[in-house]
């Protein structure tokens, strides 16, 4: 968890804010490990005490010049991107993407716009497709014992999952999992977004009978975080595979990816702590959260908004795709959306890390 | 045979499971692959006698019979090359055989006398399983087979998956020579040598000796070697890898030896082992099992025969063994009542065994399925106790899991000769998904309009489709089993998208309503509805992505005491359990 998860130091940034909880339990993408990745707060007290001794023993050697080095470098450019601490990054990347962000009430629904563009509305659902939706809630139960490793290891951003199907290494792709990273920290910041505004109660408040076999998150249940982010990062993944060009089985890889995002949903659903439809919502804020991160990064891809309101329908990937409909999801507009210089930088690094 | 002669064709019986399986628009899409394939050569079961005709066709071959002659088999395991080009297409084959004589017999189908059924369809033979013609020698049965060095008593015999034939636990008293007289590896690529099997591998006990000898102590070796470890070979693949298997955990238990054994066989306990396809078990149908099973027992009786008639003095008439069968295999569905084809079959076989040898004994599971809730019944009294003004009805929920990337099968039965007219059998989709169709069957509809497909004169057949969508996702059927005794089959397709197919069935819980009308017949006082469930688990990894329904109680309408029934006899013949 930690090797993979460690990138996350970038969701140290996620200190900005409860998004720990995004993580859930600490121990999963917590904070504490990865606060300060690539920059460590301080050394243990006894490294500390012995550099000083160090320091004064040496010094008199430097002698007495004054400091040399006064260059300055560059003002206001990418070049130094490769200089920053990754969770300093990851902050420039948050920042560069809330930037655009706003979001606003309107008649029981939530409007997320980008850059003044509508990007999502999502309609609150109402008390009884929730009573409706702990029917399926239930059923889901069934696999409860088949699911507990993949659930209890998803309860972070389950990164090492897209790294399996994809053959990513901590050697070849670092900055593509930054970017993973930075994907998922941006999208659970606009899940908490919507999470808060529209505030509906989990299933086991709802059903007595769901019986959780987690902790249920101490935040609203639609939409699933995890979709959201899960649908990001496939949205963003199957732009940087195809851009890259080089694995010779590329479809059936984004078909993997779509049925991991899909799982990585489904799982929040079999451990009782989301209806079907939080996944529904989660799954469209994640594509469209993907393709602003895209845009940001500097790509001309589809941009149409997205509405959802949400009928009582089971949530799946081919579904979601290919019948929209059925869970309530309607496309409009296409808007415009600025690029960012750290997106474009990182993408830049991204392709040129192409997996062969 | 000279194409001059007169050919005739034998037909296949199509049953609402073959419907369901061979129809691309029902269940073939997420059928067993190998059905999907081009085959080659089909596994198949005859019901009827055997004419000459038949028996001497090179179309078919026969697995090694016992007794190699008898009229009076109901049932006969066979297999035949498949000569249709237009397979796969969802269409069952037809095998073309020469007829010496143009005499009319049982296979005539010109006939305007239906037969019942000619065949029955079971899963393809892989074509590396096939012996070729020239090596295919039925009298070379023990070839390279060596007399036990003390005279063998008792033959005991297992059929089952990944049989550990190479193991020390199978090793007489010296540990130099193996216990196995003969086992026959029914799924095996064919070697280069001559064989007495028409498809698979058989060895006998020297060549087994030969084979540990070759391989030193190296178990994978030995196994590699035999051709029962083959990775790239889904009939065979890595199962003997493993550090268990099934077939190892029940020949352990009635034939091992060895420090973890408290009790040691005497030497002259000989066993006899035949090991099943893996993919045998793929389908949740239970479809297409029933050659390599009763071919797996036929084998036995011929090969103990062989055994006893090589210790009978010559001119002296042969006196069989004790013969005791572990056969851990079955269908959870089915009649239960000892009157499916393969009940009588087997027991055909034990009665005729048994009239030279009574000690023979055959040991099948009892039921194993715990607490898994496959299996129901409902007597007079649940129709009774639940009655309202317009008709009575009885009702089952069944649990449809998500997630399950096979279909699933639920079967009721009427009791034998009971007549169905007034009954029908109603579904109902789980909460918020609505079926486009009237999902609604009579058991035996009395008017032409409901899509009656007579097949043959005694096996009534009917059929309704479950949609959603616009697409089916079930397939509602009644039949008049064997002449005499009234089956509703449901088959519902996958609850999760596969096989690049469009849909899927609903999770959840599913409703069955048996309704009654009235005037309709009552159940009598030992009478009972049974509803049983196919298994639908993934017993040894095929990775075939099934997963259990189970029945659920559904709330009474009347606060009425739960009566159970039970029957009180003894155990006569082969029987499905759980009557």
């Amino acid at each position: 968890m930690s090797a993979l998860g460690g990138v996350g130091g970038v969701g140290g940034v996620g200190g900005v804010g409860g998004v720990g909880g995004v993580g859930g339990v600490g121990a999963f993408t917590g904070i504490g490990a990865f606060l300060g990745a690539d920059d460590p707060a301080g050394y243990s007290p006894i490294t500390t005490l012995g550099l000083q001794t160090t320091a004064e023993g040496l010094r008199h050697l430097s002698g007495l010049q004054l400091s040399s080095n006064s260059q300055h470098l560059p003002f206001n450019s990418c070049d130094n991107m490769a200089r920053w601490g990754k969770w300093v990054r990851g902050s420039l990347y948050l920042s560069d993407y809330l930037s655009g962000l706003s979001w606003e009430p309107a008649d029981n629904a939530i409007i997320i716009k980008i850059d003044n563009n509508l990007l999502i509305s999502l309609k609150r659902p109402n008390e009884t497709l929730l009573t409706e939706q702990c029917t399926l809630v239930r059923n889901y139960a069934d696999l409860r014992a088949d699911r507990t490793a993949e659930i209890t290891s998803q309860m972070g951003f389950p990164t090492e999952y897209f790294a399996m199907l994809l053959g990513l290494t901590l050697g070849q792709h670092k900055k593509t999992i930054e970017l993973i990273t930075a994907t998922q920290v941006v999208a659970a910041h606009t899940a908490m977004i919507a999470k808060h505004m529209l505030a509906i109660r989990r299933p086991d408040q709802v059903d007595g009978a769901i019986l959780p076999m987690i902790m249920t998150p101490s935040h609203g249940s639609f939409p699933a975080a995890h979709a959201v982010e899960a649908y990001a990062v496939l949205t963003v993944l199957e732009s940087v595979i195809t851009q890259w060009g080089t694995l010779a089985d590329l479809e059936p890889r984004i078909a993997m990816l779509r049925g991991l995002a899909e799982r990585i949903s489904v799982n929040r659903t079999v451990a009782g702590v989301h209806y079907p439809i939080d996944s529904w919502a989660g799954a469209a804020i994640g594509v469209a959260v993907g393709r602003v991160v895209l845009r940001r990064c500097g790509l001309c891809i589809d941009t149409s908004s997205l509405t959802l309101e949400a009928k009582n329908a089971d949530f799946n990937s081919t579904d979601f795709f290919k019948f929209p409909e059925r869970g309530g999801l309607s496309k409009g507009a296409a808007y415009r959306i600025d690029e960012k210089d750290s997106f474009k930088w990182l993408w830049n690094q991204v392709i040129a890390e192409k997996q062969a | 045979m000279s194409i001059t002669q007169p050919m005739t064709s034998i037909r296949a019986y199509t049953g609402p499971y073959e419907r369901w399986l061979f129809t691309q628009e029902l269940g073939y899409p997420f059928a067993f692959p190998a059905l999907r394939e081009k085959y080659q050569y089909v596994a198949a079961i005859y019901k009827g006698e055997i004419s000459p005709d038949i028996e001497r066709s090179a179309a078919l071959r026969f697995p090694p019979l016992w007794p190699s002659a008898d009229s009076s088999r109901t049932v006969t395991p066979f297999a035949f090359i498949n000569t249709a080009d237009d397979l796969p297409g969802h269409k069952m084959p037809a095998i073309k055989i020469a007829q010496s004589s143009p005499h009319k017999t049982a296979l005539d189908c010109s006939s305007a006398a239906p037969q019942r059924f000619d065949y029955r369809v079971n899963v393809p033979i892989h074509a590396d399983s096939w012996v070729a013609e020239d090596k295919y020698e039925v009298e070379a049965a023990l070839c390279g087979w060596k007399k036990p060095s003390i005279a063998t008593k008792v033959i005991v015999a297992v059929i089952d998956d990944g049989i550990p034939f190479g193991h020390r636990a199978f090793l007489d008293a010296q540990g130099g020579s193996t216990r196995i007289s003969h086992c026959w590896l029914q799924a095996a690529r064919v070697s280069q040598k001559k064989s007495a099997v028409p498809f698979g591998r058989e060895y006998v006990n020297a060549e087994i000796d030969t084979l540990r000898a070759s391989a030193a102590d190296d178990d994978a070796l030995f196994y590699r070697l035999a051709g029962a470890v083959d990775m790239d070979f889904a009939e065979i693949g890595s199962t003997l890898c493993r550090r268990m298997t099934h077939g190892a955990h029940v020949m352990g238990m009635c034939a091992g030896n060895g420090a973890t054994f408290t009790e040691q066989l005497d030497d002259s306990v000989q066993i006899i082992a035949v090991q099943l396809p893996n993919t045998v078990a793929w389908d949740t149908s239970g479809f297409g099992k029933e050659m390599h099973m009763l071919s797996a027992l036929h084998y036995i009786f011929n090969r103990a025969t062989a055994i006893a008639a090589e210790a009978t003095k010559q001119g002296q008439p042969v006196e069989e063994l004790p013969l005791i069968i572990n056969f851990s295999y079955g269908w959870n569905a089915g009649r239960h009542d000892g009157e499916s084809d393969m009940e009588i079959a087997i027991q055909q076989l034990l009665e005729a065994r048994a009239k030279c040898q009574p000690k023979t004994a055959l040991v099948m599971p009892s039921g194993n399925t715990f607490d898994h809730k496959m299996h129901a019944q409902f007597t007079e009294f649940d129709f009774s106790s639940n009655c309202n003004s317009v008709s009575d009805t009885v009702s089952i929920g069944w649990q449809l899991p998500p997630d399950d990337r096979t279909s699933s099968y639920l079967e009721v039965w009427l009791p034998k000769h009971f007549d169905p007219a007034g009954y029908l059998v109603r579904v109902s989709s789980p909460a918020g998904q609505t079926l486009q169709s009237q999902a609604e069957l009579y058991i035996n509809p009395v008017s032409e309009d409901h899509a009656v497909k007579q097949q043959a004169s005694t096996d009534q057949q009917h059929f309704t489709e479950l949609t959603i969508a616009g697409k089916n996702i079930g397939q509602l059927s009644s039949e008049r089993h064997n002449g005499n005794r009234w089956r509703v089959l449901l088959a519902l397709i996958p609850s999760t998208y596969c096989a690049a197919e469009e849909r899927r069935s609903p999770a959840g819980l599913w409703k069955i309503d048996i309704i009654r009308e009235d005037g309709a017949a009552q159940l009598g006082d030992t009478e009972l509805i049974d509803i049983w469930l196919q298994r639908d688990d993934d017993p040894v990894s095929l990775k075939m992505g099934g997963r259990p329904s189970y029945l659920v109680n559904l709330p009474r309408s009347s606060a009425v005491a739960e009566r159970s029934p039970s029957i009180d006899r003894q155990l006569s013949g082969v029987t499905g359990y759980g009557r």
